[in-house]
Parts: structure tokens; C-alpha cells; sequence
């Protein structure tokens, strides 16, 4: 087997280390009970966690981008689904080139699109920061949507359908008794793609900034351009906790590389 | 198979969010200009841009940068990806969830750990001067060199994942038939799995040049005001110099790049993937 | 309750192909019509016609007299065995059976005591509360066919029903779908490639060669009489040879005798001279090639060798099994 070839084992090893090495570092970082971002760390104290916990800029900006993460979660599923199942079921002509329309969002730069938002949204219509942020996240959240729930769609069985047409149900009988519950795995996969999405977004959220529109990103970045303490490490450790409950959760849903894996190689292909 | 009518009604909200909220934003941004603001459009944003060397330079970096990037990406991504493709299923999984894992982090979180190991204090810093290799604190952050390292970082595991996918595709009985031929394990890799897995490994490293061309927060972070990409000036000219015009031809800048980057993605596998 | 199903010059098209051209069928009630014919040939389209999930592009779908051409599916009193089976994954055996009764909106009394009743029909009563994925082969597809029987449906639909099974399980599960065919005596229709499916289980056969019905009778008629020569070689009737007063005939490889040297053909036989070109083991016995004077190639099927390729070889034609193609279509 080339697979073990001593040559693989070893780049591998590097890079793997590279990846993840870094990443722990932070850990070890926030544990210190010094003043400055340092590594090894001065001393043990859990004294930064404490601060993180009780600093309110930043708790502030958790409630924001969950809020925005949910909200634009559920908007884009709510407008999304519908699309996949009209792509996927309908007898819809132009299917392809309207599946490519709603590929583009993930394709035209954040940054471009968060400054168009701004511009039009904002400047131009006199949209609130709040709304802007939340239509700017949904739209970005959108492709994921379709594309995610239109992936388990097109691997659904189309007889279950028929079948239950054929048993008598109608069409909305057999969207929510049949449907649905076989492409929930792919619901919940694009619940939590999208949720982690939108959570860790930086150039629309940066861009489309008011007041109380400050989301946790954001506010660690701000952070960190001024002040040099290990604050945002001890965030960046919470965080790390979190992503890898939501990964355990995942795989439990929906298979957790599967999602994430495809998703992010899937993006150019419409 | 249902009427036309309720195709219609089911994409009719999507495509109206789409076109409100994205397609028309975009579109006049990029070529239009918006209305209450003094912009004569696009002949005026071409022209800031034949003007404006900062976007020039900023371009020039930001290429050079991504291309440094995909490079290393590709170096360093492509043995996880083919080791994970050879590995049994366990350890397929483990090491599959290690390499995916750190896209569930914010940008953010992931290039904060380069603050704490290039900085002036910094972990390498410090190791380089305890080695006696340099005599004063080194500053390794603000510069070029920090951006690709960030970025390399930041994209690995899109080419690990979209080389796996690959190798996975390329039957390991094939690699045996070459060696059962007298191929060497190297040569074996060279003239057989890399071949056939090459389209879909064009695919990721042109998903990692799109991305480090549009990256943000990592070149914001590690390369400062002193080392521009295009996306850092965008974000100055729009926030901070508040140049309508400027930003407007930045963005047009990296939006053509990154489509064309996406346009050859899309087309080089088509040809190249076997039939 | 059970009903005639009457197809009325359906035509149907997909992009480059006729699937059905103006398809006349009549499927009588109480009995099994069989659709045969080599995939392509436009039976499943034409199941899905009579289902609903397929609007003809022309023509009337009749059941009982009425027009269902326009009616959803979930109106048309249809069950349904899909090739697939198409048990939904989340359901149990029980949830399934009960689907089509509950989108009825039948008491739960009665749901409960006609899913049982089902289950027992197809004997998996013991089975009603694990999900499909648990099942075998065989048993999912007696809960596919419980499901489609227990709306006492006007018409029972199977779309290759046994396709999916091994050739055992295949063969057993036909008695199986026979009784309970009759059992509910209802109208039903079989999508099959499988001719020998078709003339066991069927009443009637209908065969079908790229979208059109080429010949609709009894078992025994369709088989001793093929209307054409296409439906002769799909049926099995692979030796075409010219016999002397009757024209060419068509043989089925089982029909053609192989004489030993010294033997006498029977009376109503006619005798063929060639060489053996290729004998091939077949298990219960040999598959043997032959290559007349004429530059013809036979097939024979024999229960021993004794023939070496090379060697000359007699064969006879009992004339009661030639079918005489002469006059009829291609």
C-alpha cells in the first residue's frame, strides 16, 4: 500500500500539526495568570474565563450572533426548502440555471456583498443595521439551504412519494408525513451548516455594523486590535468547547464530515 | 410532479429575497451607481482604478499572496488527504473529523493563534532568541510572510478534503496493478492515483485561491494596515477613508478574480476528469 | 370492487422517444394482466399512467367506466407495489400498512383491525412493529404488497415486484403474490421482463415492443402462437429455419431433437443435417450449437453429450412445435 509509505505518514504528521497545533496553543494560552498573551503561560488561573464570562461587550455580541445565527437559520430554511423542493420536484424548465442563481451568494466575495448591502441596504434605503445584518446573513445562508436540503432530496427514494400520493395522500399530506421526515437528516444538516455559518461570519457582520448590531467575531476582532490581553484567548477556548459539541452533536445527526466535508468542497459545483 | 402554478409559488419568495437582497445590491454596486451617492458608475470606477496604484499593488500582493497559499495548501493537504483515503475506516473517521474540525471555528479564533506565535513576544520570537539565533525580539507579524502562514492554515483543510474525495474515487487495487508492474510505491503515486485524482484536486485548490483572495480577517490580523490585500483596502476605503468610488473598484476587482477563478474550476475538471 | 381498467389510444413521449403510442389495453376485472416486454418498452410508463403519476401526453385511462385521465393519484383508488417497494424508512411495518387507511381518515378501531388482517394475509403479524431496514428481502415486500391491498384499492398495481429478490425467493414469492391476488380478488396489473413470471402468474398477457401493444391473450395463446416474429425471438423461439412446404418456422431450443447415429426421427418430425460447432455444459444438461448445410446456427438443448464440435450431427423439428412465421409481422 503507497498509503504507507513513511513519506505520507510524515508530511502528514507535519501537517496535521500545523493545523491543529496552533488551535491548542490558544488553550494553554488562557489558562495563564499573567497580563499578556503568552506562551508558555505565567502561572494557572482560570481568571481570564471569569472575565470573558462577566464581560459585557462580549456577552452582548453572543446574544447578537446567536440571534442573527437562528433567525437567518430559519429564514433561509423557510425560503430555501421550498426552492430545493421546487428544483428537486417541480416540473420547472429553467431548473438548472435557477439552481446556479441561488449557488451565487457563496460565490460573489463576503466582503463585496456585505459592502453592497451596506451601500444599498443601509446608505441608500435607510434599512436598520439589525435588519441589514439579518437579510445579509440569510442571503448568505441561502445557498446552503437549498443546495443541502436539495442534495437529500435528490438521494430520497421519489416512489416514497408516489407511493403515498398513491395511498391517498395529497400533496401537503405528503410533504409533511413523508417528505420531510425522510430529508430531516438533511434539514438538520443544513440547520447546523448554516448556524455555524452565520456564528463565525466576520466581513458581513464587520461591514454591517450599528449599534447592538455588534456579533462575537466581531467583538473579539475589535479586541484584539487594541488590547494585547489573553481575554480573546479564553473566548477562543469556550468556542472551541462549543465547536466540538456541535461536531459530537452532528455526527450524531447527520454524520459530521459528511456535512461539513462536502459542503465546503460542493461549493463551486452548481 | 406537480403543476407550474406550484412550482411558481414555491420559489417565488426565494427568488425575491434573492433579487431584493443580493442580485440587486450587487449589481449596482459593482457596475451602477447608487442612487443619492456621486458616482458617475462604472467609467468613473474604472477610472479610480487605472489612477489608483494602492489597488494595483494591493492586487499584485493579493494574487501573489494566494497563489504562495494554494501552493502550500497543496503541499501539505494532498498527503493527509491521499493517507486518509488509505486508511481503514476508523481511522478514516478520526482522522477525517481532525482535518474538517477546524472549519467549525470563526476565522477569528483560528488566526488568534498566530498573535500569540509570531508576535514580538511570541512563541517563535522567543525560541529564535533562546537559540541564540537572534539577538533582539523578532517581529514576525504585519508582514507578508505571517498573511501566508494564516492563510495556509485557514485552507489545508479544503484540500484535504477535496483530496480525499479524489483519492477515495481512485481504486487502491490500481496503485497495486502498477506496483505488480514494477512501480515503486513513489512512482505508483506519481503515474497512477495523482493522475486520476488531479481534477478534483484542481477543484480544491482553486476553492483555496478564491478563498485566500477574498480573506479578510486573517490578512486584517497578521498583515496590518502596512501589508494591503484587496480585501483589507476594500474594507478601509469603506469604512474608514469612506471612498465610494475606490471601494466600489475593489470590489469589481475581486469579484472578477474569484469568478474567474470559479469559471476555470468549474471548466478544467470537465476536460481533464476521465470519461 | 374490482374494476375494468380501459386505456384508450394513450400516447406518451420523453424527449426523443415514444414511450407509449396510442396504447389500447383493456385489464378485466377480478384478473391478472400481465405488461411483458424488454426494458424500454414502455410497461412502466404505462403503469405509471394508470397510477397518476404519469398525465399521457393523449388518450383516456378508464376505471371502471369513468375517466381518470385528470384525477391525482391520491384519488384514483390505486394500490401500488413499486419495484423499489418504497417502504417508508421512518414508519413500522404497522405504520406503513396503515398509511394509505389513515390518509382515509378510518377510526383507529378500524385501522388497527384492518392493518392486522393484512399482516396476516401476508403472514407478518409477528413482525408489525420493526422498521423496513430490519426486514429481509422477501418480508419487505410482502409488507409493500399488504400495504397496496389493504385500501381495497379498485385496482392493485405491481411494478416488478420480484425483480429485486433472488432467483429463489423470486420463484417462491409468486405463489405467494398469486394467492393473495385471488384471495382479494381484485383487478390487477403486472409490470414484468420475466416471462416466466408472466405466464405463470398471469390470466392475460399483453406484450409490449416500444410502446405498443404487438399481442394481448391467454397464457397459452401467446406462447404457442407469437403474433410476430419479435414477440417469437423474445419469447424464446431462437431457431429460425425454412422447412420445405411450410416456409420459415420458428423452434425453441427445448423442441429441437438430437438424434444419435442410427436413430429414426419421429413421424411428424423433420430432419436436419449440420455439424456440432459448440457444446456448452449447462448443469441439467448441454447447450448444444449447431451449424446447418444451409450455413444456418441452431441451438438444441440436450440432457447428454456424446457430441464433440466438428463432429456431424442430426436434428429433427417436431412439426407440432414449429410456429410458422410466414405471413405474420416483423
Amino acid at each position: 500500500m503507497t498509503g504507507r509509505h513513511p513519506l505520507v505518514g510524515a508530511l502528514s504528521a507535519v501537517a496535521l500539526t500545523f493545523l491543529l497545533g496552533p488551535i491548542l496553543l490558544v488553550v494553554g494560552v488562557a489558562f495563564t495568570a499573567g497580563d499578556t498573551i503568552e506562551f508558555p503561560p505565567r502561572g494557572l488561573s482560570l481568571r481570564w474565563f471569569a472575565q470573558a464570562l462577566s464581560y459585557g461587550p462580549f456577552l452582548e455580541a453572543l446574544r447578537t450572533s446567536l440571534l442573527v445565527a437562528m433567525a437567518g437559520t430559519v429564514l433561509a430554511l423557510a425560503l430555501g426548502l421550498p426552492v430545493a423542493l421546487a428544483l428537486g420536484r417541480g416540473g420547472a424548465r429553467s431548473r438548472g440555471a435557477i439552481g446556479t442563481l441561488f449557488t451565487l451568494p457563496v460565490v460573489v466575495p463576503e466582503l463585496v456583498l456585505g459592502y453592497a448591502l451596506f451601500q444599498i441596504l443601509m446608505v441608500t434605503f435607510r434599512v436598520s443595521a439589525f435588519g441589514a445584518l439579518l437579510a445579509g446573513h440569510t442571503v448568505l445562508l441561502l445557498p446552503y439551504a437549498v443546495r443541502v436540503t436539495g442534495s437529500s432530496l435528490a438521494q430520497a427514494d421519489r416512489s416514497l412519494e408516489e407511493a403515498a400520493r398513491g395511498l391517498g395522500a395529497g400533496g401537503w399530506a405528503t410533504f409533511t408525513r413523508v417528505t420531510l421526515p425522510v430529508i430531516a437528516p438533511g434539514v438538520a444538516a443544513a440547520c447546523v451548516l448554516s448556524l455555524v455559518t452565520s456564528f463565525n461570519n466576520v466581513p458581513l457582520s464587520l461591514l454591517l455594523n450599528g449599534p447592538g448590531t455588534t456579533t462575537l467575531p466581531v467583538a473579539m476582532l475589535h479586541h484584539v486590535e487594541f488590547a494585547f490581553d489573553p481575554l480573546v484567548a479564553a473566548v477562543c477556548t469556550l468556542l472551541l468547547v462549543l465547536a466540538v459539541a456541535v461536531m459530537l452533536v452532528t455526527e450524531r445527526l447527520a454524520g459530521f464530515t459528511d456535512v461539513f466535508a462536502r459542503q465546503e468542497a460542493d461549493r463551486w459545483r452548481p | 410532479m406537480w403543476r407550474r402554478r406550484t412550482t411558481g409559488l414555491l420559489l417565488a419568495p426565494g427568488l425575491a429575497v434573492l433579487a431584493l437582497v443580493f442580485l440587486y445590491p450587487v449589481a449596482v454596486t459593482l457596475v451602477a451607481a447608487p442612487a443619492g451617492v456621486d458616482d458617475g458608475g462604472l467609467a468613473d470606477r474604472l477610472g479610480a482604478l487605472a489612477a489608483d496604484e494602492h489597488i494595483w499593488r494591493a492586487a499584485a500582493r493579493t494574487v501573489r499572496v494566494a497563489a504562495l497559499v494554494t501552493a502550500l495548501c497543496l503541499l501539505l493537504g494532498l498527503p493527509v488527504g491521499f493517507l486518509i483515503s488509505r486508511s481503514p475506516p476508523r481511522r478514516r473517521a478520526v482522522l477525517l473529523a481532525l482535518a474538517v474540525f477546524p472549519l467549525l471555528l470563526s476565522t477569528v479564533v483560528r488566526t488568534y493563534s498566530w498573535l500569540v506565535i509570531l508576535g514580538r513576544t511570541g512563541l517563535l520570537s522567543r525560541a529564535l532568541t533562546g537559540l541564540g539565533l537572534t539577538e533582539r525580539p523578532t517581529q514576525l507579524l504585519y508582514t507578508e510572510t505571517a498573511v501566508v502562514i494564516g492563510l495556509t492554515q485557514l485552507f489545508t483543510p479544503l484540500v484535504i478534503i477535496t483530496a480525499y474525495g479524489a483519492f477515495a474515487h481512485v481504486h487502491p487495487d490500481l496503485e497495486a496493478a502498477a506496483r505488480g508492474l514494477g512501480a515503486s510505491a513513489g512512482s505508483a503515486f506519481r503515474r497512477v492515483a495523482l493522475p486520476l485524482a488531479l481534477p478534483g484536486v484542481l477543484v480544491g485548490a482553486t476553492l483555496v485561491f478564491a478563498g485566500a483572495v477574498t480573506a479578510f480577517t486573517t490578512p486584517l490580523l497578521l498583515g496590518g494596515t502596512r501589508t494591503p490585500t484587496l480585501a483589507t483596502l476594500l474594507y478601509d476605503y469603506a469604512n474608514v477613508t469612506v471612498d465610494w468610488s475606490s471601494a466600489a473598484a475593489v470590489a469589481l476587482v475581486m469579484t472578477v478574480v474569484v469568478l474567474a477563478a470559479g469559471a476555470l474550476a468549474a471548466r478544467v475538471p470537465a476536460k481533464a476528469a476521465p470519461s | 370492487m374490482a374494476a375494468v381498467v380501459r386505456l384508450d389510444r394513450v400516447r406518451h413521449t420523453f424527449p426523443g422517444v415514444v414511450a407509449l403510442d396510442d396504447v389500447e389495453l383493456t385489464a378485466p376485472p377480478g384478473r391478472l394482466t400481465a405488461l411483458l416486454g424488454p426494458s424500454g418498452c414502455g410497461k412502466t410508463t404505462l403503469l405509471r399512467v394508470v397510477a397518476g403519476h404519469l398525465r399521457p401526453a393523449a388518450g383516456r385511462v378508464l376505471i371502471d367506466g369513468r375517466d381518470a385521465t385528470a384525477l391525482p393519484p391520491e384519488r384514483r383508488d390505486i394500490g401500488m407495489v413499486f419495484q423499489s417497494y418504497a417502504l417508508f424508512p421512518h414508519l413500522t411495518v404497522a405504520g406503513n400498512v396503515a398509511f394509505g387507511l389513515r390518509m382515509r381518515r378510518l377510526p383507529r378501531e378500524t385501522v388497527r383491525r384492518r392493518v392486522g388482517e393484512a399482516l396476516d394475509l401476508v403472514g407478518l403479524a409477528d413482525q408489525a412493529s420493526r422498521r423496513p431496514h430490519e426486514l429481509s428481502g422477501g418480508q419487505r415486500q410482502r409488507v409493500a404488497l399488504a400495504r397496496a391491498v389493504t385500501i381495497r384499492p379498485a385496482v392493485l398495481l405491481l411494478d416488478e415486484p420480484l425483480s429485486s429478490l433472488d432467483a429463489r425467493l423470486a420463484v417462491q414469492m409468486r405463489g405467494e403474490l398469486r394467492r393473495v391476488q385471488r384471495e382479494t380478488g381484485l383487478t390487477a396489473i403486472l409490470v414484468t421482463h420475466d416471462q416466466e413470471e408472466a405466464l405463470e402468474l398471469a390470466d392475460e398477457i399483453a406484450i409490449l415492443d416500444r410502446g405498443r401493444v404487438v399481442q394481448h391473450g391467454a397464457p397459452q395463446e401467446v406462447f404457442r402462437a407469437p403474433a410476430t416474429r419479435w414477440v417469437a425471438g423474445f419469447l424464446g423461439y431462437e431457431n429460425v429455419l425454412d422447412l420445405p412446404g411450410k416456409g420459415p418456422v420458428a423452434v425453441r431450443p427445448e423442441h429441437l431433437g438430437v438424434l444419435r447415429p442410427g436413430d429414426e426421427a419421429p413421424g411428424d418430425a423433420h430432419v436436419v443435417e449440420g455439424t456440432v460447432a459448440d457444446v456448452r455444459f449447462r448443469g441439467t444438461g448441454y447447450t448444444i450449437t449447431f451449424r446447418t448445410a444451409e450455413g444456418r446456427t441452431l441451438v438444441a438443448v440436450s440432457p447428454d453429450d456424446g457430441l464433440a464440435p466438428g463432429a456431424p450431427a442430426r436434428l429433427y423439428v417436431p412439426l407440432s412445435r414449429a410456429v410458422g412465421l410466414d405471413g405474420r409481422p416483423t
